[in-house]
C-alpha cells in the first residue's frame, strides 16, 4: 500500500479509536463512515499498481500481442475447427453407415435369389461379416469426438482465463490484434472448414482458370 | 430371450447410437429407441414400458452413472437390465457402475461379438435368479 494510502488509514483508525474509546454513538458512526472512503482509495490504489505491473509487465516481455491474440483470435477459431472436425468425422461415419446399410440389403437380395448355393451363402455372409466389422469401426468417431470436446473444454477455458488477465491488465484485445492479416499464399493452410474459412469451391476455381484462358 | 422387448439406447453421439442400434438389430431385436442423454431418458424409462437399457456414461446433463443411480432408486425402473456401454475404463469407475447396480460392462470400441455375449449373460442371469 502506498505510504499517503498508509496514513490516511492511519489517521482515520486513529480517529475511530479516540472515539470508541471516549465519545458518543455519533462519533464512532462519524468515524467509521470517515474511515471508510480512505480504506477503499486504498485499496483502488492497490488495484491500479497491479494493473499498472501486470500492463507494463507484459509488455516488457513482449507477452501483450501473442497474448491478446490468442485469446481474441486464435483460441476461438482453433476451438471452431476442433468443433468441425467433429462434425466432419460424424458426416463421414453416418456415410459410411449408410453404405453399410444398403450393402446389407443387397446381399439379402441376392440371398432371396438364390437360396440354396452353398457358394453363395458363404460369401454373403463373409461380406456381411466384412460389412458389420466396417460399421463396429466408426466406433472410432464417438471416441476421437469425446477427446476432441475434452480438448475444445480446456481452451476454451485457457481462453477465458487470458481474456480476464489482459482485462485486468488494462489491455485490449481486440485494438492490440488489429484487422487479421491476410494469409501467406506460398504456405498450406490445410481444408478450408465450411463456416469458418472463405474459400473458393471447385466451380470458382474452374472459372477463375477459364479466365485466365486455362 | 424375448427378441421384441423395448430396448433404450441412451448416448450423445449419433454415430454410437446407430451403430449399438443396428448391432442389436443383427442379434434380432429391433423395438428400440434412442436418448441422446440422461436427463432425456429418465422420462422415457419412468414410464415402464421399457425392458432393457443399453446406456454410455459420459454424456451432457445427466451421466449413465447418474442416470443409473436415480432408476435404481425408483420402484418402477429398480429391477430394469442395464449394460453399460463406455469408454470410461478406470477400474473405480467399473466398481462405481458395479456399486450402482450395473448387469454388464463394455468398454469402448467392442465388437459385435462382445455385445452378444454381454447380453447374453445379462438374460441369462436373471433367467437363473427368476
Amino acid at each position: 500500500m502506498s505510504q499517503p494510502g498508509r496514513e490516511a488509514l492511519a489517521t482515520g483508525a486513529r480517529d475511530l479509536l479516540a472515539a470508541i474509546e471516549a465519545g458518543s454513538d455519533d462519533d464512532i458512526r462519524a468515524a467509521l463512515l470517515a474511515l471508510k472512503p480512505a480504506a477503499e482509495k486504498s485499496l483502488l490504489v492497490d488495484v491500479a499498481q497491479i494493473t499498472r505491473g501486470l500492463h507494463e509487465g507484459l509488455s516488457r516481455l513482449a507477452l501483450d500481442a501473442p497474448l491478446a491474440k490468442a485469446a481474441d483470435r486464435d483460441l476461438p477459431d482453433m476451438c471452431s475447427r476442433l468443433e468441425a472436425v467433429i462434425h466432419m468425422s460424424e458426416d463421414a461415419a453416418m456415410r459410411t453407415l449408410d453404405l453399410t446399410e444398403a450393402g446389407k440389403a443387397e446381399l439379402r437380395l441376392i440371398e432371396a435369389i438364390q437360396p440354396n448355393a452353398d457358394l453363395v451363402r458363404t460369401a454373403t455372409a463373409r461380406l456381411r461379416g466384412h460389412l458389420n466389422g466396417i460399421a463396429e469401426a466408426q466406433a472410432y468417431q464417438d471416441l476421437c469426438g469425446q477427446t476432441i470436446k475434452k480438448v475444445i473444454g480446456l481452451l476454451r477455458e485457457v481462453e477465458n482465463a487470458l481474456a480476464a488477465l489482459l482485462a485486468h491488465a488494462g489491455i485490449d484485445a481486440a485494438r492490440v490484434v488489429g484487422a487479421p492479416v491476410v494469409d501467406s499464399v506460398t504456405r498450406g493452410h490445410g481444408p478450408r472448414l465450411a463456416g469458418i474459412d472463405v474459400g473458393a469451391s471447385q466451380g470458382d476455381a474452374d472459372k477463375l482458370l477459364e479466365d485466365l484462358g486455362l | 430371450m424375448n427378441k421384441s422387448m423395448k430396448i433404450l439406447v441412451v448416448d450423445d453421439f449419433p454415430t454410437m447410437r446407430r451403430i449399438v442400434k443396428n448391432l442389436l438389430g443383427d442379434l434380432g431385436y429391433h423395438n428400440i429407441n434412442e436418448a441422446e442423454d440422461g436427463q432425456e431418458a429418465l422420462p422415457m424409462l419412468r414410464t415402464g414400458q421399457y425392458e432393457f437399457l443399453v446406456t454410455d456414461w459420459n454424456m451432457p446433463q445427466m451421466s449413465g452413472l447418474e442416470l443409473l443411480q436415480t432408476i435404481r432408486g425408483e420402484a418402477a425402473t429398480a429391477r430394469l437390465p442395464v449394460l453399460m456401454v463406455t469408454a470410461e475404463a478406470s477400474k473405480g469407475q467399473i466398481v462405481a457402475a458395479a456399486q450402482a447396480g450395473v448387469n454388464g460392462y463394455i468398454i469402448k470400441p467392442f465388437t459385435a461379438a462382445t455385445l452378444k455375449e454381454k447380453i447374453d449373460r445379462i438374460f441369462e442371469r436373471i433367467g437363473a435368479a427368476a
